[in-house]
């Protein structure tokens, strides 16, 4: 035993000496941003000492940014979903207070200056329709028993105040016709008036005023009570003052704040964009209407990409020169926040969408012009010696023009002709690529993943709400990269289908992944898209054609009726439908000619209620399998099952017994057959499956031994392959493969988990675990391997058996950046078979690559140059030296 | 008979199971919320360091905030058995799971995934008290002379020179030393082959020769100077 562990412990050393990093290499290939989410609530702390931002996000954290960079100075992140929601803060002087969940109230102050924990309290309650601090008090809006009750606690200590008042249940009849602001209840009533009652003293009147409106909402964090009353496109604002209800029309579509500037006196602070890239401010006097010049402004920004801005908090001054100024914090639909500074410009400017990114793509940069020129050249092999000379001349002329031009300064560098920044093209090691994000607020974005800096971005019209994933319930948007940058004479070409704003239909955008430029923009397509799969031939405008099947079964191609480069074989399609539990296979013929006859149906698989599709794992199309087998002790071969067309299906069903049952289907997709299946009982949620080569991996929360556990499974065919050349579904034997199963328990919680990937598939496999305590760990697949013997090792190299995997603190990649709230995890292949790229996306961003089985293709970072040439040169010397001195020993011995 | 009973038994045993999630499910309407808390060892003492830290439940079911004197408080959460972490990005604490029965009480045991029937009780409230710095990093192997010196490569040379150059110096025996002497000697004694084989070809000694041309070197030298 002890013997056992020993060996284990050194092999570990060993094998983990494959990844980690030297404390030199921090950050040198990694980066990491920090983002808080979308903006729901802020405060200005306008402190000459401090001079702070207070933001409370959808993304449930609390954290204070600088005014003058809007860098994030600390940042809390609260529970995850509804139990962290935030529903106010409320700033004072040493601390800010956030409330926030659902049934439990949480209340916490939070230190202003470093962030720390100053009080907690909590009480739980039901049906809360509203929550406001006044006076020191919160107050708890809620509904019970046909009355509207208001509980009273002390905001720091918890203690609860005077006895509940209750209100009429009429006073409040629904969230859309209703808004509370600064303690006042406007709600419309049946007959057609606005009743705006105080929700502060227990017996107050209400005042009513005759207005027809579609819809009310308050103005946010307005120090009177104010609403923006809209009907049939006509908005007016209504407030109340000195308990009179006024109104005042509004005469441009504008998001309002008001701001208290001197006793009796508001300022009516009110922003639009009518274009994506202008904003236009405009300040008045609330009570009189008078316009403030200074407050009005328009700027024009190309960089900017924003819709319906909002001022989210504001302060405002007076100038020496008796003008007032303002610092507005804006947010706006896309999510983006920025300072803005009236008069003056937006000082900063934050993309907090990139919180939520949906769906990413590492994309090839394109090569440099002139070696694009060197490409075309030898490109062309038809053409006779003669005119291959001519245009060798011809191109070499013009590189040397180029570089008379360059050198003079005449025209630009040929790089920065193509629109886009300098340094954009391939390197030699594909290491330099573009991260396209596509986030849930419509929003697209070019990142440079060699430093972190967007490079463009671009805002989708005509989109609405995501298509969710029915699978995991997240909002997904299908990426397809029709055309990589390998084509010269194209420029790549990047599709994503969409949801329409106005119906169920799908809408296509199709763009350039280097600069995000789009010919047709949003195109409208006239069927809901539930499958889109890449042909595998290209059409002869080195297009990767997408078969795009619609929800009646019938596939379109896109781009249409565009001839293809060859025939491609009969395709396979499967769809799952989680809602209903279906899954369909179907073959769709494809002709040269670039259409499409219609789909057959193969196969069909029924799931019935409660089964519940969770995950669907398929292996990466871009994945090599380099070894087709693996020697055993006695040197013979067990060769691996690799079925391309197989597909990991997870259900979970609940149980009598078992509370929750988890079952794995391995599925032909072309045949339909169910190659496997295996149970697990009482598997609940965090659940992650990953499939890759001959091999899959899933994770889930075992609630009998309350554990984290990996079940791995490991396919084989055998000593002999059954399919020789080419894998076939439906030729060949059908012996079902060898299933080698094991399960290992993490001693933590999981987030994400990912495979590695490289080139040609020769390097050794990791899996990346990003865990809850916000580390990404890279763990060997060795480790996983369900063939770690339990007895005395019977393969070489084989680690015996241990239920718990290790987790040592040297594979955690991302060292001391921790990664809170990751949604998942994207790795490409680089031109380096040793590297793979690792891009990991939630709250954070961070990028780093790995390289699984080191880096055996470039010479290591330590190399010692200066010891191979001092040892070089002294070599050279002492040889010159050597040769002179025996020929003067010579001379000596002729003269003896 | 035995069949039968048996099939009573499953009966019954499937009935017990049927009302008990209907029992669980009237006990989640009003279920009883406990608080857990516990204090935190630190490192230091400086505030952003009580920011940067946070306790985990159940990998972020709830969470607990430090306060100023390390002291935590993970609010509202039902009975059940739960696996306290406390996460910092700079140091590594070891967890603790937490048990809180229906009735309200508390036990505190450390974590074993592999044999969770194995109790090894922990004080409640919570002590986090032994942490370690996270070593995130390699150490680069750095060029030193020592490593020069014991490589296997320069061992196998050295080695060998020193036994042929040292170790005659230190035999101080006079009679090794005549013996050995007396080797050498008898080296010195033998004719060599090559020369042996030359004069016997040309005919002539080979001194014979060489001062043939030392002659002739003095003649040219004589030469060259009347030249100049």
């Amino acid at each position: 035993m002890v013997s056992k562990i020993i060996l284990t412990v050194l092999l570990c050393s060993v094998l983990f000496t494959v990844n980690g990093l030297y404390e030199d290499q921090a950050g040198k290939f990694d980066w990491k941003q920090n983002y808080v989410g979308e903006v729901k609530f802020s405060s200005i702390d306008v402190d000459v000492t401090t001079k702070r931002l207070y933001v409370a996000t959808e993304k449930n954290v609390v954290a204070s940014l600088a005014i003058e960079t809007g860098d994030i100075i600390w940042r809390q992140i609260l529970e995850k979903g509804p139990e962290g929601s935030i529903e106010l803060i409320h700033p004072t002087k040493s601390k800010i207070i956030t409330v926030s969940g659902v049934d439990v109230i949480k209340v916490r102050g939070w230190d202003v200056k470093d962030g720390y924990l100053h009080f907690e309290w909590s009480t739980e309650t039901s049906n809360v329709l509203y929550l406001f601090v006044f006076n020191g008090l919160l107050h708890n809006v809620y509904s019970s028993n046909n009355l509207i009750a208001i509980d009273t606690y002390h905001l720091e200590t918890g203690v609860k105040g005077k006895a509940t008042y209750t209100f009429p249940a009429h006073w409040f009849n629904g969230f859309d016709r209703c808004a509370l602001s600064s303690g006042s209840l406007a709600c419309f009533d049946v007959a057609g008036q606005l009743n705006i009652g105080s929700l502060i003293k227990s017996n107050t009147d209400r005042l009513s005023l005759d207005m027809i409106g579609d819809k009310i909402v308050a103005i946010p964090g307005s120090p009177i009570p104010a609403f923006i009353v809209t009907n049939t496109n006509v908005e007016k604002l209504v407030y109340v003052k000195e308990n009179k209800v006024q109104v005042r029309s509004l005469t441009t579509r504008s998001s309002s704040f008001i701001y208290t500037y001197m006793a009796d006196r508001h300022i009516l602070l009110q922003i639009s964009s009518p274009m994506q890239d202008t904003i236009v401010t405009e300040g008045s006097i609330l009570e009189d209407s008078t316009v403030i010049e200074s407050l009005s402004s328009k700027e024009s920004k190309s960089s900017l990409k924003i819709s319906n801005p909002r001022i989210s908090s504001a302060f405002c001054g007076r100038s020496k020169a008796n003008t007032v100024n303002c610092v507005t914090l804006v947010s706006t639909q896309d999510q983006s926040l920025m300072l803005l500074k009236m008069p003056g410009s937006i000082k900063w400017h934050r993309e907090e969408s990139l919180t939520n990114i949906i769906n990413v793509e590492l994309v090839d940069l394109p090569v440099s012009d002139i070696e694009a020129a060197i490409e075309k050249e030898f490109g062309n092999k038809e053409s006779g010696a003669f005119s291959m000379f001519v245009r060798r001349l011809f191109s070499q002329l013009q590189q040397l023009r180029t570089l008379f031009a360059t050198v003079l300064g005449i025209i630009e560098s040929p790089s920065e002709t193509t629109g886009t920044k300098s340094n954009l093209v391939r390197d030699q090691f594909g290491l330099h690529k573009i991260i396209v994000a596509v986030t849930s607020a419509g929003k697209l974005f070019g990142i440079d993943n060699l430093n972190g800096e967007i490079l463009w971005s671009v805002l989708l019209c005509g989109v609405g709400t995501f298509y969710e994933n029915k699978v995991n319930g997240l909002p997904s948007a299908p990426m397809h990269l029709q055309r990589n940058s390998k084509h010269l004479s194209y420029s790549p070409m990047c599709t994503l289908l969409l949801k329409s704003e106005d119906s169920e239909n799908t809408v296509m955008f199709t763009f350039n992944p280097i600069n995000g430029e789009s010919k047709n923009g949003v195109t409208q397509l006239p069927y809901r898209v539930v499958q889109a799969v890449p042909l595998p031939v290209l059409n002869i405008e080195s297009v990767r054609s997408l078969i795009l099947f619609d929800s009646t079964n019938s596939p379109h191609l896109y781009p249409a009726n565009t001839p293809l480069s060859s025939k491609p074989p009969p395709m396979y399609i499967y769809i799952a439908n989680p809602t209903n539990g279906l899954l369909q296979g179907f073959t769709v013929d494809v002709l040269i000619s670039g259409k499409v006859i219609s789909a057959k149906e193969v196969w069909k698989t029924q799931f019935n209620k409660p089964t519940q599709i969770i995950a669907i794992g398929s292996r990466d199309a871009m994945e090599h399998v380099h070894s087709q087998g693996r020697v055993l002790s006695d040197r013979s071969v067990l060769y691996k099952y690799i079925n391309p067309n197989m597909v990991a299906i997870l259900t979970l069903a609940p149980d009598t017994t078992h509370k929750s049952v988890l079952t794995l289907h391995l599925l032909d997709a072309v045949s339909g057959i169910i190659i496997y299946s295996v149970v697990h009982k009482r598997a609940s949620h965090p659940i992650h499956l990953i499939h890759s080569e001959n091999w899959l991996l899933c994770s889930y929360y075992n609630d009998k031994t309350r554990r984290t556990e990996i079940a791995s499974y490991e396919l084989y065919d055998g000593n002999q392959l059954s399919n020789s050349s080419d894998f076939s579904s439906v030729g060949g034997s059908l012996i079902p493969p060898i299933v080698e199963k094991q399960a290992y328990i993490l001693p933590g919680f999981l987030q994400a988990m990912k495979p590695t990937i490289t080139e040609k598939g020769i390097t050794s496999k990791h899996i990346l675990m990003a865990t809850t305590t916000g580390h990404l760990l890279e763990v060997p697949w060795a480790f996983l391997d369900p063939r770690r013997p339990l007895g005395e090792p019977k393969e070489e190299g084989a680690i015996p058996y241990i239920p718990e995997l290790p987790m040592p603190s040297e594979s955690m990649i991302n060292y001391n950046k921790s990664l809170m709230r990751v949604d998942g995890i994207y790795t490409t292949p680089s031109s380096l078979e040793s590297t793979c790229l690792v891009f990991v996306y939630g709250l954070d961003l961070f990028y780093t690559r790995v390289a699984p089985s080191k880096t055996f293709d470039v010479l290591k970072e330590d190399f010692d140059y200066l010891v191979i040439i001092i040892v070089t040169t002294i070599l050279l010397i002492s040889a010159y030296v050597t040769k002179n001195l025996a020929s003067q020993k010579a001379l000596k011995q002729a003269w003896k | 008979m035995i069949c039968n009973s048996f099939k009573v038994c499953i009966v019954l045993l499937s009935f017990i199971l049927v009302s008990v999630p209907n029992a669980n499910g009237q006990s989640e309407s009003n279920r009883e919320l406990y608080d857990i808390e516990g204090t935190v060892m630190l490192p230091n003492l400086t505030t952003s360091w009580l920011a940067e830290t946070i306790i985990q439940l159940k990998g972020g079911e709830a969470v607990g905030f430090l306060r100023k004197n390390g002291s935590f408080l993970i609010s509202k959460v039902p009975s059940g058995s739960y696996i306290v972490e406390v996460v910092n990005p700079n140091y590594v604490y070891e967890p603790i799971r937490v048990e809180i029965n229906s009735k309200g009480k508390y036990r505190a045991r450390k974590v074993n995934y592999i044999q969770s029937s194995h109790v090894h009780q922990m004080p409640y409230p919570l002590e986090f008290v032994n942490y370690m710095p996270a070593k995130y990093f390699y150490s680069r192997e750095q060029w030193k002379v020592t490593d020069f010196l014991f490589n296997s490569m320069v061992l196998t040379m050295v080695l060998p020179l020193l036994a042929i150059l040292v170790l005659p110096k230190l035999m101080n025996d006079p009679e090794t030393k005549k013996e050995m002497e007396q080797l050498t000697n008898l080296k010195h004694d033998m004719p060599e082959m090559s020369e042996m084989i030359t004069s016997f070809f040309t005919g002539n000694s080979p001194t014979a020769e060489k001062q043939k041309e030392k002659t002739k070197a003095i003649k040219s030298s004589k030469k060259s100077n009347k030249n100049n």
